[in-house]
């Protein structure tokens, strides 16, 4: 029997909750500096991609302070609000505090490492550095934090890694980091215009029907060929469906699996997307440059990162433009990464809409005994909540910018060190944190070789030919403007 | 409730195929291709002129 509890359980008290009060914390100032001018978000720290090392940190807004000052001030923000929230979930703050900062600065390590121009610089970038040679892997910061935190995790003294998970906390931080990304979606829809406004259009329709044969396609491949349970293929066919690592832990939270099954999958996800961000570019240059947006849309819809579609996304523009080129085609540059970007956008949509779908069916169908009624209030408690602070989060942005309450300029000024600075640093402690609490003798427990099988065989045979198809039937014909 | 460190409630256990996927998988199925098939056509129409 379901036990009594108040629709407003736990908002003081449960990692979800505090991932939403913590993302608020961080985008109203950003909506208040865009109605007033006062920058208040602009101290964020940034990482750029470098050759020299005093230039990789700097603040979001760098006329308002300096490199050292951001990140401190950074640290020291980021370090009150994440033990405010510690404090109230009943954690040991202290262990909290000192763990996590040894986490956040490892992460900027990590991230600065990532960044540098050798690994992260794109072919075209090469001459603005100085440099001859770049392996062009713009999101290979989050496969350093990973394979880093793997080695904290598993390599290190038992006694450290167990301590050093008591920050570690993956679901925390990108939970924090979506609802920020709703900011994102916001400015993008209010910056839509004109050729825009078709790619984005086409790519939300090639989107919900995406989504909606991935899925089921997906799962059916776990249960009936892999076997794997309903709790892992429910989580992985999301994660490979839907948004990779965030609908991984949707999903988890809305069909209550165990921690270790969406920290699993992510860890497939971001292995998987990097091989993706390798492969796919050079292949859609070679055998669709003819139909550069689709070529574009398709990584959208297949490469499950968002930092690894972007960089697949601009490593494609740069291929396809410069072989166009050779034939005296010159594209505006951008518009390709854009088709990849705007159609990952609607993916990422998607999370909040299918967690509730699957709280539903799990509340009423796969969890209920037989004889036991499951109140309607189960489907609220089981939502996850930090998708709320991700719709208004958007709507929010979104509103105020249709509406010509507050310019985009304004917006942007004081939302994109939130959309950009903020939520990719959080992504980078997820990623970090998932590397230090995945603890290979307990994947190997768990089967880690069928699951990364069912991942690839569902990513070759079902998401990338349909998501190939869905991107041409719906971008198809569709040319980016010629160069001024 | 399952146990958060459990190892033995893994993917290795077949679980048996409920009616409720069943119906949960169709229904997504069906209602993929009904709404690609309307939003071809609407894209077509309207953007792929």
């Amino acid at each position: 029997m379901p036990e009594q509890r108040r629709w407003y359980a736990g908002m003081a008290s449960t990692e979800d909750w505090w991932a939403v009060w913590i993302g608020l914390f961080f985008v109203l100032p950003g909506i208040l500096a865009a109605a007033t001018g006062v920058d208040l978000t602009g101290w964020i720290v940034k990482f750029s991609k470098w050759v020299d090392i005093t230039e990789p940190i700097r603040a979001s807004h760098k006329e308002l302070l300096g490199p050292g000052a951001s990140l401190v001030l950074s640290y020291v923000i980021f370090t009150l609000a994440t033990c405010t929230g510690a404090k109230f979930m009943q954690w040991d703050v202290k262990k909290y505090f000192i763990a996590w900062t040894i986490i956040f600065w490892l992460t900027v390590v990590f991230y600065i490492v990532g960044q540098n121009a050798y690994i992260a610089a794109t072919s075209l970038e090469r001459e603005k550095y100085g440099i001859d040679w770049s392996l062009s892997l713009g999101g290979a910061y989050y496969i350093i934090a990973l394979f880093a935190g793997l080695f904290l995790g598993n390599l290190t003294p038992k006694a450290f890694r167990t301590f050093l998970k008591e920050a570690a906390k993956p679901e925390w931080f990108i939970k924090v980091a979506i609802v920020c990304l709703g900011t994102k979606l916001g400015l993008k829809a209010i910056e839509a215009t004109g050729f825009a406004m078709h790619l984005l259009f086409a790519g939300c329709c090639a989107t919900i029907a995406a989504y909606l044969l991935f899925w089921p396609l997906a799962y059916t491949v776990c249960r009936k060929i892999f076997k794997l349970t309903k709790e892992w293929s429910a989580c992985l066919a999301s994660a490979i469906s839907i948004c990779g690592v965030s609908a991984s832990i949707a999903t988890g939270g809305a069909i209550r699996a165990r921690p270790i099954v969406p920290i699993m999958i992510s860890s497939l996800v971001v292995v998987f997307a990097v091989s993706e961000l390798i492969i796919l570019p050079g292949l859609l240059t070679k055998y669709w440059s003819n139909e550069p947006i689709v070529a574009g849309a398709s990584l959208g819809l297949t490469v499950k990162t968002d930092g690894a579609d972007a960089a697949a996304g601009a490593i494609l523009d740069e291929l396809i433009r410069a072989k166009a080129a050779g034939q005296g085609i010159h594209w505006d540059e951008g518009w390709i990464l854009a088709s990849a970007i705007m159609t990952k956008i609607w993916i990422d949509m998607f999370i909040g809409i299918w967690a509730f779908v699957l709280a539903v069916v799990w509340v009423w169908y796969i969890d209920r005994r037989p004889g036991e009624t499951v109140p309607k209030s189960e489907i609220w408690f089981r939502f996850p909540k930090f998708v709320l602070g991700y719709f208004i989060a958007w709507f929010l942005v979104m509103g105020l910018g249709l509406a010509d309450i507050l310019s985009f300029e304004s917006l942007e000024f004081g939302i994109k060190p939130i959309e950009g600075s903020l939520r990719k640093f959080f992504f980078m402690l997820t990623f970090t944190s998932i590397g230090i609490v995945t603890d290979f003798r307990e994947l190997a427990k768990e089967g880690l070789g069928r699951l990364a099988a069912a991942y690839g065989t569902i990513l070759v045979f079902i998401i990338i030919p349909i998501g190939l198809f869905l991107a041409w039937l719906f971008h198809h014909g569709m040319m980016p403007p010629t160069a001024p | 409730m399952k146990d958060a460190d459990a190892t033995n409630d893994t993917h290795e256990v077949e679980e048996p195929w409920l009616p409720i996927e069943t119906k949960l998988v169709v229904s997504s199925v069906v209602g993929g291709i009904a709404i690609l098939i309307v939003l071809a056509i609407f894209v077509h129409m309207f953007i792929l002129r």
